[in-house]
C-alpha cells in the first residue's frame, strides 16, 4: 500500500508568533520609555528646582506602533504641554534637559532585546517545530 | 577620560576657530547663556550620551548627542526674516557634518542626525533657532 506524504503549511503560527513578539516588544518599549523619561524628567526638575507638573505616559499607536508623550498640566497652559519642548530642547536662556530622547534609546535596546530574546522560541512553541 | 566634555571643548574650539562662522555671530556658548551675552549666538546643548564597549571593557567612543543652534534675537514688532539663522545653520552643518578630526586627546567623527528650527519668546523679545541634531563619536587617545 502507498504511503501518503501529509505537507501542512504552519506559516501563520510563525506569522502569529511573530505579532506577538512585537506586541510584546512595544509593551516594554512603552514601560522602558515612560519608566527612563518619568525618572530623568523628575529628577533634572528636582535639580534645577522647577516646578513642572507633568508626566510622561505611553500608549500603542497604529498597527504596531508606540508613542511615549508628555501629560502635563499648567494654570496657565491647561493641559496643552506644547511648552515642554522648551525643556526638551532648551532656549536661548534655558540649558537642555532632554528626557524624552535618551527614553527612547534605552527603550529602543529594550525592544531589540526583547525581540532577540523572545522570538525564536514564541515561533517554535506556536508553530510546534521541535529541534532535531 | 570623560570624552563628552573633552568633546565639548572639541566643539566649541572648531566653531570658534572658523572665521567665516564668527562673522556671523559673536560668541558659542556651551549649555547657559547669560542674559547680557551679545547675540547672534551659537549654543551648544547636551542630548545624550552611551558608551559602546568591546571586550575587557575597552572603550571604543563615547556616543555624543549635542543639538547646535544660530540664535538670533529679532525685533518683535518686524515680520521675520530668518537669513541670518539660515546662514549660522548652514555655517554649523558645513562645519559638522560629515566631519573627521582629532586633537592632542580626541578623535572625533560627526554628522546631522536631525535639523533644528524652533522660535522662542523670552523676556518678550523673540529669538530665531536654527541648527541640527548632531552625532558625535569620541574615541579618547
Amino acid at each position: 500500500m502507498a504511503k501518503r506524504v501529509v505537507i501542512e503549511s504552519r506559516f501563520p503560527a510563525v506569522k502569529a508568533a511573530a505579532y506577538e513578539t512585537v506586541a510584546l516588544a512595544r509593551q516594554a518599549w512603552i514601560d522602558q520609555g515612560t519608566d527612563t523619561a518619568n525618572e530623568r524628567l523628575q529628577s533634572q526638575a528636582a535639580t534645577r528646582g522647577y516646578a513642572l507638573s507633568a508626566v510622561i505616559e505611553g500608549e500603542p499607536i497604529g498597527h504596531q506602533s508606540a508613542r511615549i508623550f508628555v501629560a502635563a498640566h499648567s494654570s496657565k497652559w491647561g493641559t496643552d504641554p506644547w511648552f515642554m519642548r522648551f525643556f526638551e530642547y532648551g532656549t536661548a536662556y534655558i540649558p537642555a534637559m532632554p528626557f524624552i530622547r535618551p527614553a527612547a534609546r534605552k527603550a529602543n535596546k529594550t525592544f531589540v532585546q526583547v525581540m532577540g530574546d523572545d522570538l525564536d522560541g514564541r515561533i517554535r512553541r506556536r508553530a510546534s517545530v521541535r529541534r532535531r | 577620560m570623560n570624552e563628552e566634555a573633552a568633546a565639548q571643548d572639541y566643539l566649541v574650539n572648531r566653531l570658534e576657530a572658523d572665521t567665516n562662522l564668527m562673522g556671523l555671530v559673536n560668541g558659542v556658548w556651551l549649555r547657559s547663556m547669560p542674559g547680557l551675552a551679545p547675540l547672534p549666538a551659537v549654543k551648544i546643548d547636551r542630548m545624550d550620551a552611551a558608551d559602546l564597549y568591546v571586550v575587557n571593557l575597552s572603550r571604543v567612543w563615547a556616543d555624543l548627542t549635542f543639538l547646535v543652534r544660530g540664535l538670533v534675537k529679532w525685533p518683535s514688532s518686524e515680520a521675520q526674516d530668518w537669513t541670518l539663522a539660515r546662514a549660522i545653520a548652514d555655517r554649523i552643518d558645513a562645519l559638522l557634518h560629515d566631519h573627521e578630526g582629532t586633537d592632542t586627546t580626541l578623535q572625533v567623527h560627526a554628522f546631522r542626525e536631525e535639523s533644528f528650527t524652533d522660535e522662542t519668546i523670552e523676556g518678550g523679545d523673540l529669538f530665531l533657532h536654527a541648527g541640527g541634531v548632531y552625532r558625535v563619536r569620541a574615541h579618547a587617545l
